[in-house]
């Protein structure tokens, strides 16, 4: 079996899996499972496997100690019409205990050049089981989403009661030039977006995809951002070095550049990030 | 990129803050994958989900959609896609442990601190 582009998010001893695609073997034939169909109108490509599209939210209990290969992965089905993307956004307000999602995100990687979607903006309400209750809150004809577009391959991170999407590469853009030089805000408390430039001091002013954007909970007034990795498609393209990573602080909406010591590891995309305070004042990512 | 000429990683990097010092983690590079989360569940472990092998075994991809499915045709090694890694002794595990115990630095970090200060 494999499974990709998905994305995890861990809320009271459980973790929420979403979207991404994943193929496994029936019978010695392969069968490739993507994250949502396709209009017909739109594709030329049929999954092998229409019946089964992985239009769901998977939790896995942390409660209880577990084998990789004993686990039970739980299964909740989305409502048909609810975004199930690669690389999607899974944002989490502690404050009021709910997942939003919806918003980036791309279709199946079989998809044809002009197959795209408006984002939605939905809620995922867990129950403690490793289910819960889903519901539209921002639909995609709304006021609220009308000048954006979703975004794909953006670097995403939520902290406190705010989503930042930096960078991506937006589909409807009719120009040569669809690579997002600016940041998303989405207030979870108040359900608002905000377009915010983004500097010059950042690879390409901010036109970067596929990197990583992780929240550093314990370092500023309300945490910091940091933003490291991916590439920038501007000519020439460039795969961004981790020598330096980018910081930004939500308060200030401030961005600086900061250089790092030690041995960076070789610049790539699609790496993924995990981070904790250490019991000695430091935090490891 | 994927396909024949893709650069992969299994390597293991951690930055640690204030410093914002990389240290390089010995792992021993078993499979390359891409497009994998990652998540902090629990102690000092880290949940690896997914990614898959670009490199596909197969020569003589010609459409998109052949060398796409060829990545998803290298089984994951990992059971269910899952993996668990200690961020504290810095080894892998098919096993997860609830209530773990906290995370402390491991030994890298502690030595890098530790000269630091001198």
């Amino acid at each position: 079996m494999v499974v990709t582009i998905l994305l995890a998010t861990v809320v009271d001893n459980w973790i929420y899996i979403d979207g991404g695609e994943f193929s496994f073997l029936n019978n010695g034939t392969p069968n490739y499972v993507y994250c949502t169909d396709l209009p017909s109108d739109r594709s030329s490509f049929k999954p092998t496997d229409t019946s089964s599209l992985a239009n769901t939210i998977l939790s896995i209990d942390l409660s209880l100690s577990w084998t990789n290969s004993t686990v039970r992965i739980q299964s909740t089905a989305k409502p048909s019409n609810c975004p199930s993307l690669n690389g999607p956004s899974l944002w989490y307000n502690q404050e009021e205990s709910v997942f939003y999602t919806g918003f980036a995100g791309w279709l199946p990687n079989f998809r044809n050049d002009d197959a795209t979607m408006d984002p939605s903006i939905w809620t995922f309400e867990p129950d403690g089981t490793g289910s819960g209750a889903w519901n539209e809150i921002i639909s995609s004809g709304a006021s609220a989403l009308r000048s954006l577009n979703r975004p794909e391959q953006a670097y995403q991170a939520f902290g406190g009661d705010s989503a930042w999407v930096l960078g991506g590469f937006d589909q409807y853009d009719p120009g040569q030039y669809p690579y997002t030089a600016s940041m998303v805000h989405f207030n979870m408390s108040s359900r608002t977006f905000a377009n915010l430039s983004t500097p010059t001091s950042l690879a390409n002013s901010g036109a970067m995809d596929n990197g990583a954007m992780h929240y550093v909970p314990s370092f500023g007034p309300q945490g910091l951002f940091v933003v490291l990795g991916g590439d920038t498609i501007q000519k020439p393209e460039g795969l961004i070095s981790f020598d330096t990573v980018a910081v930004f602080d939500p308060v200030k909406q401030e961005w600086w550049n900061q250089t790092t010591t030690g041995s960076p590891p070789t610049s790539r995309i699609e790496f993924c990030t995990a981070g904790i305070n250490s019991t000695n004042g430091t935090y490891e990512m | 990129m994927i396909g024949a000429a893709s650069v992969q990683y299994d390597t293991i990097s951690i930055l640690t803050l204030p410093a914002f010092h990389w240290i390089s983690v010995p792992n021993d590079p078993q499979n390359s994958r891409v497009g994998l989360s990652c998540n902090v569940v629990g102690g000092s472990q880290v949940l690896t989900i997914g990614g898959h092998d670009t490199n596909p075994k197969q020569f003589g991809d010609r459409t998109d959609r052949e060398i796409i499915e060829n990545s998803y045709n290298n089984p994951d090694p990992n059971a269910q896609g899952l993996a668990i890694f200690d961020m504290t002794n810095l080894t892998w595990s098919s096993q997860y442990t609830a209530d773990a115990p906290q995370y402390e630095q491991s030994s890298p970090i502690k030595q890098f601190y530790a000269q630091a200060q001198q």
